[in-house]
């Protein structure tokens, strides 16, 4: 889909270059992640593929097309571009901004609004309330959304993005990574991801070039890379904890069928039931869901003990520690250790209850793959 | 190299500027005299010390600042240290400055004494009548004293270019205003306008009653700074134009003034204006500056603006050769 | 929208009611005769007329040759050469609009036109410079995500560098009107009429009513038009 070959940029003024020979070949529908540290030419190469830089010498194919014979213009409306900065147009409100690309390829009106509105909702933004908006008005982590869906919305098939979620506090980061590898699930890009972060290039790739020094170190999948490291650099880079690190590599999802575990309550289930059930469960607790299974709250020992009701809906109290089934191990462990409890309830998107996740399951999970 | 490359050119526009500014304020009518330490020349005998200082005072234009100059060389030669405030203002800023007394003497012409100044509605045309009426109501109101006057009268003027007042057999404001009533059309630009500055368009004695006596009508007042007249009316911008009848730059650009057959314009001849008390403490100005004054002649005044307005001569310098000419100083 | 329009009114309105009031009142209290001609309807409308006609002609022509020579300026290829001349802009705009004037008498001559051009050159700097410098500091990341989406650089600068350049743009407008008013008043000294008239006049004749007149009109002229201008740009102006 993408293919590299003999890259070489020099820019004025520099004696290294800054990408150096440089060949890569990104597979249809893969995310293609380009990680090293600032200045091993991650970005220069990701912007010679949309030739906001033009390469020194070598080639550039895109869909077998010899990128750098077409017109630089018609070649980036075809392909999606998110920066780290997002650079939305500040005078523009948010419907203005997603339709950058659908105005600038003359598209009908009507065609235009429609997809505008089904891209905001694909990345979780109300169109009725975000349209009229301008930038100013929102927050770090909308405006992030909103920068991926004016790059998504002619659906192109490559996206280039620069450190897309870089800009946000670490739990927004999270959610946004795994809404977006929800929405690539659906739509497959070819993607060309650059960050300088290692947990995000292992979680986000289906391959990761490793840079260094304008050359590519390794070029392999998440899981080669934490079991053989090519060299030192690279073992670096990974960190000791790759068991950790595994973590990242593995969705919820996954490993919540092979746990077995009682089922939910509901909300009128008589109380004697209710503790049978938690003098059961390892955590003490039991997960109460409506008749159309969604998720409702948590009942603990200590509520019992209050013996003020009847049936369960009398005894209920909310929950912090939620997870979607698409997060990843390891952003369960976060919310672990961010709540100070030792297990976090699974919920699907609209809130249907999935199961619960302990940290034994984390430990049983990790001694496996090692 | 960029960087040296617009470090040069940076500076080379400084100077072009620099030199735009300067070339822009040393204009003709911008001329603006430094103030010249003359020494006295000679060891005339001065019977005692003066220990009180003349401020001598001008209005903005060539023939003011000479004059001021001629008056602050004289005194100064004569041993009476005076201060040069000359080019203050017009009419009414140098006057004020004298009546409150941070002037102390200053050249007034007697028909702006009369009109603008004491408030007389009736011009007088005959000089001595009209000096005679100044000094004296000048004194009684405020104790402000006419030395003897000049020769010259600087009046004001009505020019035209000397070639079109031949080409129509104009000689006087009578034979404008019945070219202008005939329907005669106008030399460049077109129409019969009259280039003035801004005081006659509006005064009794200029524009309105200059009309109103001879009976016509231009087609437009154009007023503007005095100094630029004579070339506004050289240029074809006008074509007539007010003017001082000892201007310097009326021989030399060929510009000719038409006669003022009627009597229109009021007498204009120039004396030392002193405040009573300055004159009571040093009464020796009065001999000093009265032969000086009867000596200023109109050919000795248009000549002296001429080297001003047109040779560039400081009014200092030309001030001190023409007292030297005629013997004032050594 | 509704609820604006009265407030942004009054201001205006006040300000037209003045120069109302300052122009009937002075008409019909002369204090002498001379007064009363140079405080005539006639005299009042045409200084009026004419410095109007100063400030509209010249400030049009500045609009235009400052807002596209500043665009042209701030292409890459010509980036060093706008460098130099927001240089030599700076250093212009601190001469004397009098010497500019003068300078421009010598050379060219007298009369409106001769003012008006005065006038325009004099208000080109501000509206050359803040032009410039709005469209050069529209943030690098805006213009290369246009860019990177496929945009020309003809539509990143209609789109893009313009809209969101125009605040500072218009500022410099503004100051550009309010040097202009002030500076028109100087154009009598070269024939070139306006609220000028009045008050060299007003000076040469010791009437300070006539020159309070003249001056106040002037300013009153200024402000009015600052205040117009900034409730258009308000008015186009909603994302920030």
């Amino acid at each position: 889909m993408i293919k590299l070959e003999g890259i070489t940029k020099k820019f004025p003024g520099l004696k290294t270059p800054a990408v150096d020979n440089l060949d890569l070949e990104v597979k249809e529908g893969d995310v293609c992640v380009l990680v090293g540290p600032s200045g091993c030419g991650k970005t220069t190469t990701m912007k010679m593929i949309n030739r906001i830089h033009e390469p020194t010498s070598g080639h550039i194919y895109v869909n077998g097309k010899n990128v750098l014979k077409m017109n630089p213009i018609k070649l980036r409306l075809d392909i999606g571009y998110v920066i780290q900065e997002i650079g939305l147009f500040p005078h523009q409100t948010i419907e203005e901004n997603v339709a950058t690309v659908p105005n600038e390829k003359k598209w009908p009106r009507e065609k235009t609004k429609q997809q505008v509105d089904e891209m905001l909702t694909l990345v979780g933004l109300d169109p009725k309330i975000y349209c009229r908006r301008y930038p100013s008005a929102l927050s770090g982590g909308q405006r992030q959304r909103v920068g991926v869906a004016r790059a998504m919305v002619t659906n192109p098939p490559i996206m280039l993005m620069d450190e897309p979620f870089g800009a946000v506090d670490p739990i927004t980061r999270a959610r946004l990574q795994n809404e977006f590898l929800r929405i690539q699930e659906r739509v497959s890009k070819t993607i060309v991801f650059v960050t300088h972060d290692i947990d995000e290039a292992i979680k986000m790739g289906d391959a990761i070039a490793v840079m260094r020094e304008g050359k590519i170190v390794q070029y392999a999948t998440p899981n080669e890379l934490l079991s053989s490291p090519a060299n030192e650099f690279v073992a670096n880079l990974v960190g000791r904890n790759r068991s950790i690190k595994r973590l990242h590599l593995i969705r919820i999802r996954e490993i919540l069928n092979g746990i077995a575990r009682p089922g939910p309550a509901t909300l009128d289930m008589p109380l004697d039931d209710i503790r049978k059930q938690i003098e059961k469960s390892d955590i003490r607790a039991v997960m109460i869901v409506d008749h159309d299974n969604k998720f409702k709250g948590i009942i603990g020992m200590n509520e019992l003990k209050k013996n003020t009701g009847e049936t369960a809906a009398d005894y209920i109290h909310e929950l912090n520690q939620l997870i979607t089934e698409d997060a990843t191990l390891n952003d369960a462990l976060s919310v672990m250790l961010e709540c100070g409890e030792g297990y976090v309830a699974v919920v699907s998107e609209n809130d249907q209850y999935r199961g619960i996740i302990t940290l034994g399951d984390l430990l049983n999970v990790v001694k496996e793959e090692a | 190299m960029i960087a040296a490359k617009r470090f040069l050119a940076f500076w080379v526009v400084l100077l072009l500027l620099t030199g735009l500014i300067f070339v822009g304020g040393c204009a003709p009518e911008e001329v603006i005299d430094e103030p010249v330490d003359e020494e006295p020349v000679d060891e005339e005998p001065v019977d005692e010390p003066i220990d009180m200082e003349i401020v001598v005072g001008s209005k903005e234009y060539s023939e003011q600042l000479i004059l001021g100059q001629i008056a602050i060389l004289a005194l100064e030669y004569n041993g009476i240290p005076a201060v040069d405030e000359t080019g203050l203002g017009g009419t009414m800023m140098v006057r004020q400055a004298l009546e409150a007394g941070d002037v102390d003497l200053y050249w007034e012409y007697t028909g702006t004494g009369l009109i603008a100044i004491l408030g007389f509605d009736e011009a007088i045309t005959d000089p001595e009548e009209c000096y005679a009426v100044v000094k004296e109501t000048d004194f009684e109101q405020n104790q402000v004293v006419w030395l003897d006057y000049t020769p010259f009268n600087n009046t004001y003027t009505i020019m035209m270019r000397k070639a079109d007042a031949d080409e129509l057999g104009i000689e006087s404001i009578s034979d404008l205003a019945a070219a202008i009533n005939e329907g005669v059309e106008a030399p460049e630009p077109g129409i019969w306008n009259l280039a003035s500055d801004h005081e006659y368009t509006i005064r009794d004695d200029g524009y309105p009653g200059l009309q109103e006596l001879y009976g016509f009508e231009f087609d437009e007042a154009f007023p503007m700074d005095a100094g630029i007249v004579y070339d506004a009316l050289r240029e074809g911008d006008v074509s007539v134009s007010m003017g001082f009848a000892t201007d310097g730059r009326i021989a030399a650009y060929n510009l000719v003034n038409l006669e003022d057959d009627l009597n229109f314009h009021p007498v204009y001849n120039c004396a030392p204006t002193v405040r009573q008390e300055t004159l009571e403490a040093l009464p020796q100005i009065a001999d000093i500056l009265n032969p000086i004054a009867q000596a200023l002649d109109a050919d000795s005044m248009a000549a002296m603006n001429m080297k001003v307005d047109i040779d560039g001569d400081l009014p200092a310098e030309v001030a001190e050769e023409w007292l030297r000419e005629q013997g004032f100083i050594q | 929208m509704k609820r604006l329009i009265p407030i942004n009114l009054v201001l205006p309105v006040i300000l037209i009611a003045l120069g109302i009031l300052i122009v009937v009142y002075t008409a019909n209290n002369p204090t002498d005769s001379l007064v009363a001609r140079m405080l005539s309807y006639t005299n009042m409308f045409k200084a009026l007329r004419e410095h109007f006609m100063l400030m509209v002609v010249s400030m049009t022509g500045a609009i235009i040759v400052g807002v596209l020579s500043g665009i042209m300026l701030s292409r890459p290829k010509l980036y060093y050469l706008g460098r130099v001349v927001e240089n030599i802009v700076n250093i212009g705009q601190t001469v004397p609009p009098l010497a500019v004037l003068a300078l421009l008498f010598v050379i060219m001559g007298i009369g409106f036109r001769m003012a008006v051009f005065a006038l325009f050159l004099y208000s080109i700097l501000p509206i050359l410079r803040n032009t410039f410098a709005g469209i050069i500091n529209v943030q690098p990341s805006i213009i290369e995500s246009a860019k990177g989406m496929g945009m020309s650089p003809f539509r990143i600068l209609t789109r893009i560098e313009l809209p969101l350049a125009f605040p500072i743009i218009v500022a410099g407008i503004r100051t550009a009107v309010v040097i202009n008013v002030g500076t028109a008043a100087m154009a009598t000294f070269i024939g070139g009429g306006g609220l000028g008239d009045l008050i060299v006049a007003g000076i040469s004749l010791g009437r300070e009513m006539v020159i309070f007149t003249g001056a106040a009109l002037a300013a009153l002229t200024a402000i009015l038009l600052d205040h117009v201008i900034g409730q258009v740009e308000k008015g186009l102006v909603r994302w920030s």
